[in-house]
């Protein structure tokens, strides 16, 4: 009766339940991307990087990804504190709103910024003395990128400060450590993991941003269009092309995210 | 009062006891600059065929061109803006006996109230200008590149103004809807988009391009070697040329495949 050897988790209904769940899951994710794979060659892959205009947006995408990321990480870090230790009115919506861009398609908000920033929108109006055109720009893609993926890294940081002890950094003020020392010293050690996974996070996200890029900063080689975009565009133009740049793209997302866990685990080994 | 009854009672036994006519329901793949005479024409189809029913699905043409080379069987119509994708789908064997159906012309769309005051062509290669046009690969985008190059022969522009425009371009959208949506939002100076766009955008102002600085733009429909409703395609395809059709195209604005375009089989152009 008793198969289960040891160290071999007994079968019960509830594992067989869970482990097709994640069959189920893996596979569901896997297999279109493993045909994908399957749809190129290493020589298609070396051609497509060797072609201009996968080199133009790599390097748009690249570049604008840097950009953004360090908006989002200027803007976001203090935002993601407010959120997660401040007691003002509004937290509650504001936490809402920060987070909204996660849920609307990303070209709602390309429609959205397109007409703020359009000459006659308010913020293009605003923006017009001073020479400043936004859409169809590189900054037009950066700021996507941010809407679009900022909430990734605010939320990731926001749950890593509410998850700190803070009697920790009591203990360390009452030692008369400023605030800054407090912080650099005890908190920030402390939530050092969900800030690189909101940033990689936040990256990857920035960096497969697609909707609100083509709809508010356009498609132009060599300025706004980016790798998604590309995919898209040699999708109907040459779809070998299209299916070596999204392997590219893949296997750079797949490798980043890898290295978050891989990072994570190492840190909860020591 | 008795009569009235007996009527009433008739018809409703007639509509409920009799079977409606099984329908059959086709697909139609349609360049984007058709979106908006395409709808009309399905209407008038489906109200002389009711029991064909029509659905359109409107995208640059080389996206559904695509699509059709992905599923040959996802659409029974295939209505290109152009006579290159159409070969192209010809040679795959994706559709059978393409017909012309409508010709368009060109036109350069600019915002309301015209804010970079662009008076024709010339002014699309003017430093500062910038230009919405769709890629290469959408039929719309290779006509604009097109009317660049034969208005340079023929010398209606200055020498290089081609290459100057087309470094004015700010965006190459995949389709011209696309293209509209930028000059009408005002994010670009100029376009160049169908007259058929033009006239069904309020929100933009069209100057045109003389006639013999046109390419020949010409849309071309054929049935799909796989459809599973031949004969209901081949129905829809002679509606869209029919009279009723044809007029259906000219009041959106386009013209009927005459002396500008040849047919595809009689490879003999009209002499102006």
């Amino acid at each position: 009766m008793s198969i289960a050897a040891r160290g071999i988790p007994r079968i019960t209904p509830v594992r067989l339940l869970v482990a097709a769940a994640c069959a189920i899951a893996a596979a569901f994710v896997a297999l279109p991307l493993i045909v994908l794979a399957t749809h190129t060659s290493p020589g298609a892959l070396r051609q497509a990087l060797s072609d201009p205009l996968v080199l133009d947006a790599l390097r748009v995408s690249l570049v604008t990804t840097v950009i953004s990321l360090v908006i989002v990480v200027a803007i976001g870090t203090p935002l993601a504190a407010a959120l997660a230790r401040g007691r003002f009115p509004g937290r509650a919506a504001l936490d809402a709103l920060v987070g909204l861009p996660l849920v609307l398609p990303p070209v709602v908000a390309g429609l959205a910024l397109l007409l703020a920033f359009s000459p006659s929108g308010p913020l293009g109006q605003a923006l017009q003395p001073l020479g400043v055109r936004v859409p169809l720009t590189e900054s037009a893609v950066v700021l996507s990128q941010c809407f679009v993926a900022g909430p990734f890294y605010v939320y990731a940081v926001t749950a890593g400060l509410s998850s700190v002890d803070r009697g920790v950094e009591e203990v360390a003020r009452t030692l008369r450590a400023g605030p800054w020392h407090v912080f650099r010293t005890v908190t920030l050690p402390l939530i050092r993991p969900a800030l690189v996974y909101g940033m990689v996070l936040s990256g990857a996200r920035a960096l497969g941003e697609f909707g609100a890029t083509i709809t508010v900063a356009g498609n132009l080689q060599g300025r706004t269009q980016t790798m998604p975009t590309a995919i898209y565009v040699a999708f109907e133009r040459d779809p070998d092309g299209a299916v070596a740049l999204a392997v590219i793209l893949a296997v750079v997302s797949f490798v980043l995210l890898l290295a978050v866990r891989g990072l994570r685990l190492a840190r909860a080994a020591v | 009062m008795p009569c009235l009854l007996l009527a009433a009672c008739g018809s409703s036994a007639g509509s409920t006891g009799t079977p409606q006519p099984p329908t059959t329901a086709i697909v139609v793949f349609a360049a984007a600059s058709l979106s908006k005479v395409m709808p009309q024409e399905i209407a008038a189809f489906q109200k002389a065929h009711p029991s064909i029913t029509v659905a359109g699905d409107y995208e640059g043409t080389q996206a559904l061109l695509t699509k059709l080379e992905a599923d040959g069987t996802l659409a029974d119509v295939f209505a290109s803006a152009d006579r290159v994708h159409m070969t192209t789908a010809q040679t795959k064997g994706l559709v059978t006996a393409p017909r012309d159906l409508a010709v368009n012309t060109l036109v350069i769309a600019v915002p309301p109230g015209n804010p970079a005051h662009i008076t024709g062509l010339a002014d699309l290669a003017r430093s500062g200008v910038r230009l919405s046009i769709a890629d290469k690969s959408v039929p719309a985008g290779n006509y604009a590149e097109q009317a660049f190059a034969i208005a340079e022969s023929n010398s209606d522009v200055p020498a290089g103004f081609a290459k100057a425009a087309l470094a004015n371009v700010a965006t190459r959208p995949t389709d011209v809807e696309t293209v509209v949506s930028n000059v009408a939002a005002g994010v670009v100076d100029a376009g160049i988009v169908y007259a058929t766009d033009a006239r069904a955008n309020s929100g933009i102002s069209a100057l045109p391009i003389a006639q013999r600085d046109q390419p020949v733009t010409v849309y071309v429909a054929a049935a799909t070697a796989e459809s599973r409703h031949a004969g209901a395609a081949q129905q829809f395809l002679a509606f869209l040329l029919s009279t009723q059709g044809q007029a259906l195209f000219h009041d959106a604005g386009f013209a009927s495949p005459g002396p500008t375009a040849q047919p595809l089989q009689n490879g003999a152009p009209a002499t102006p």
